[in-house]
């Protein structure tokens, strides 16, 4: 942790606001563009952001100084979207139940696996949608994985300790992930790569 | 485990030295696949003004602890009202003792066959179980990675 950073930590763990708000600031996009790539929608996105915040809020006093801060918030925002998702499971099982219809696999997940036509296969941007759309289709831990993997950066080593997971579990669940993601890819496009 | 071995060399996780050309390939893919997820998965937009949303982030913790304490003084007094045997508590409080030491002093238990697998990690290296969650019937792989 940078000495600036430490200094803002101890300071909002001591209750300085100002404090707590300059650290929320200097991570809250990061934070807001991990929950928008998994929920994809950007009132969630901010919702789910504004949770993370208040939770950290709540729970700056008993942060440890050893880990590093941007790790924690990350893992509380990973519990906030984990909350929200088993919430919105639940409530769709109820109203599948109650109008007996099948229960969707994923958050924001669309079900059709058809192949798209050759002739919209050929513009990037469209092929990037048809990767957004098999993202969609994954478990949320996969799509998890894959978005503090690819669009944070995260290492392995950062992946593990920001899920809590074993480091072979991270190579194992990005690994499936990855495989996944190919089969969904294939099954869309008739091929990969 | 020579697909494995690829991804990580593409995460830049394991050594790209030696390697063996029939994984450059597999690697090449990893790396397209890679830079796909990143490009379609990287929110294009801005976030939101921070100042409105830390406002929001305020407005909802002040909210919190009105309603947490709110909801403390309420259970309080309800309990007060609702149990005027107040003075049962220490009695109560003996009983808990009581169970809780009842709990915790050794005894003949049922033995525990439960088996939880999961990967390790060692101060050099980790044993990697690889299972495929969606699908039990493929084998699960029990292997060791010893670079660290």
């Amino acid at each position: 942790m940078e000495p600036l950073e430490r200094d803002l930590v101890l300071a909002a763990k001591r209750g300085d606001r100002k404090a707590f708000q300059d650290l929320a600031q200097r991570y809250y996009g990061r934070i807001y563009r991990m929950l928008l790539a998994l929920t994809h929608r950007e009132e969630e996105a901010q919702d789910l952001a504004q949770e993370t915040f208040v939770r950290a809020l709540q729970g700056i006093g008993s942060f440890q100084m050893g880990s590093g801060f941007y790790t924690w918030l990350y893992r509380i925002a990973h519990n906030v979207f984990v909350d929200r998702y088993r919430q919105q499971r639940n409530q769709r099982e109820t109203s599948d139940y109650e109008d007996g219809r099948k229960v969707q696999p994923a958050l924001g997940a669309e079900t059709d696996s058809r192949p798209l036509e050759p002739s919209r296969m050929v513009e990037a941007q469209e092929r990037l949608e048809v990767v957004r759309q098999a993202m969609a289709l994954l478990k949320p831990e996969h799509q998890e994985i894959l978005v503090l993997r690819e669009v944070e950066g995260l290492s392995y080593e950062e992946i593990s300790e920001t899920l809590g997971l074993k480091m072979g579990t991270v190579m194992s669940r990005l690994f499936h992930a990855r495989m996944r993601l190919r089969e969904v890819l294939e099954a869309r496009l008739g091929r990969h790569g | 485990m020579d697909r494995r071995k690829a991804m990580r060399i593409a995460d830049g996780e394991a050594p790209e030295q030696d390697l063996d050309p029939r994984l450059r390939a597999e690697v090449e893919a990893f790396r397209a696949l890679s830079d796909e997820v990143r490009e379609a998965a990287t929110p294009r937009r801005a976030p939101p003004d921070f100042e409105a949303f830390f406002r929001g982030v305020e407005a909802r913790y002040e909210a919190a602890r009105e309603a947490r304490s709110d909801r403390g003084l309420a259970r309080w007094w309800k309990g007060i009202r609702e149990r005027p045997l107040w003075w049962m508590a220490p009695v109560g409080a003996a009983l808990a003792a009581a169970a809780l030491l009842a709990l915790t002093v050794p005894g003949e238990r049922a033995p525990n066959n439960a088996c939880f697998v999961d990967s390790y990690d060692l101060d050099r290296g980790s044993v990697v179980i690889d299972q495929d969650p969606d699908d039990p019937s493929r084998a699960t792989v029990i292997w060791f990675l010893e670079e660290g």
